[in-house]
């Protein structure tokens, strides 16, 4: 397995007085030093940050080198980095720098380190709904299958909060197999023949909507084929499908297949056939051509 | 150009709220966050009383509409554009356009023209380079109205607002047939 390397841009990593002036902050702080930097200190007002630091570099994967965490206090130290060569599968990248960087420049060295990796990017912050305007512009749509926004501590926005989904995302990058948490409950991810990876789930919540596929993880705690296959029959919802089009349509839309042949599939099916993505785009059109 | 007229309206059937015709999805369960505002769009949002061209405009190929079997009823987010018909006109807007707060798809859908409101009808359309503007009524929110005479209203409101050679995907599909 090929060690990811993930880095954390943030200002928010604590300077202790014992440690203010060491020369750490203007380097790369390493997954050793960021570890201690947790231990020692109670991360007053950012929690979160210390949460996600804490999920990235107290587990089995970094322990055993297939995770390699770094810290920077400002974006412009990450540059330098990457422009070393130490080159990032992911980054956590914080919005606000106080006053050291106004809000325009954040964006601007954020489109710097996309288009100088080609690392997942979240932007990970506490100032979420001042972000927006910024990222929807349309010099980021080139990168928009790259990067995502988080909120710190947000626990409403995806089925994952915050930083479970960020703590998913790595993970899954080493193992497909992995224990997770969604909304809060441990939840034993196994490789299956229906979700390619947890993040999947959220088109599952798109189909079902998210308090019925939290009751259904409460039940289980785990995601393997048994369970999702449990979830998937308490629809009685179909799908049809036209072979010879390569067309899947909802039942609404029946006459679109005319005189033609078709296989009534439910969900389950048209999952383990086709994918899940698939059927939430079907549901989402009405009609799809594969 | 010319708002609905309350002949118009009536003939596009009922003035619904998103997913209101689906029998599987609801704004409680399937609405999610990212999906319900537009004022972060405003500048992208075509109102079709004005003019033609929608900002972003951007053609369709003839070759794409082959490729991507777009007059099969595919979806081609890149070139596509979605609509609406609200209360007083038809609104448009590129479906690529950027929505940061949406997951997984980091674009826009139709409830961020509407801020979740009602609207008659909606669905996909496809400016081509061959002069016609192919339309579907594919969307799980406003889409899929209960009759064709309620597409063929929506069909001819688009026309008189000015836009040219509109096609309905439909209309291809069911000739092929």
């Amino acid at each position: 397995m090929n060690k990811k390397i993930v880095f954390i841009v943030d200002d928010s990593i604590p300077k202790p007085k014992e440690s203010v002036n060491d020369a750490i902050y203007e380097n790369p702080i390493t997954t050793n030093e960021l570890v201690r930097l947790s231990k020692n200190n109670i991360w007053k007002g950012e929690l979160n940050l210390q949460k996600t630091v804490d999920n990235l570099t107290l587990n089995d994967y970094t322990t055993e080198g297939l995770i390699e965490v770094y810290g920077f206090i400002h974006p412009e130290i990450c540059l330098i980095a990457i422009e070393s060569g130490i080159l990032p599968d992911v980054i956590i990248y914080d919005w606000e720098y106080g006053n050291s960087l106004p809000n325009q420049n954040s964006g601007d060295l954020l489109l710097e380190i996309l288009e100088t990796t080609t690392a997942f990017i979240f932007v990970y912050s506490g100032v979420f709904n001042m972000i927006p305007p910024t990222l929807n512009k349309s010099k980021f749509n080139p990168f928009s299958d790259r990067f995502q926004l988080l909120a710190k501590g947000n626990h409403s926005h995806l089925i994952f909060s915050s930083e479970e989904f960020i703590y998913q995302y790595v993970v899954s990058l080493i193992n497909k197999s992995n224990n997770i948490k969604i909304q809060g409950i441990e939840i034993d991810f196994k490789s299956n023949g229906y979700l390619n990876e947890p993040s999947d789930i959220l088109y599952l919540e798109q189909i079902f909507g998210r308090a019925f596929i939290v009751d259904q993880l409460k039940k289980n705690s785990i995601i393997n084929d048994e369970a999702i296959e449990q979830m998937l029959s308490t629809s009685e919802s179909l799908i049809l499908f036209n072979e010879e089009k390569k067309m899947l349509v909802t039942p609404e839309n029946k006459s679109l297949i005319g005189k033609g042949s078709y296989l009534a599939l439910n969900y389950m099916q048209v999952i383990k056939k086709f994918s899940v993505q698939i059927l939430e785009e079907t549901l989402e059109k009405g009609l799809l051509i594969l | 150009m010319p708002a609905l007229t309350p002949e118009e309206k009536k003939n596009l059937g009922k003035f619904i709220n998103p997913f209101e015709r689906s029998k599987t999805k609801t704004i409680e369960k399937n609405l999610f966050d990212g999906e319900k505002h537009n004022d972060e769009f405003t500048d992208f949002i075509h109102d079709g009383i004005e003019n033609n061209e929608p900002p972003q405009f951007v053609k369709i190929t003839v070759d794409e509409l082959t490729e991507k079997k777009i007059l099969s009823g595919s979806s081609y987010a890149e070139k596509c554009f979605l609509w609406i018909i609200d209360d007083v006109s038809i609104k448009i807007i590129w479906e690529k356009t950027s929505n940061v707060r949406r997951y997984p798809k980091q674009y826009v859908c139709h409830t961020n023209i509407t801020a979740c409101g009602k609207a008659y009808i909606g669905g996909e359309m496809y400016f081509c380079e061959d002069g016609n503007i192919y339309v579907n009524f594919m969307s799980d929110r406003y889409g899929w109205p209960e009759t064709d005479e309620h597409k063929r209203c929506a069909i001819e409101y688009i026309k008189k607002v000015g836009y040219k050679n509109v096609i309905n995907i439909e209309d291809l599909i069911k000739n092929d047939l």
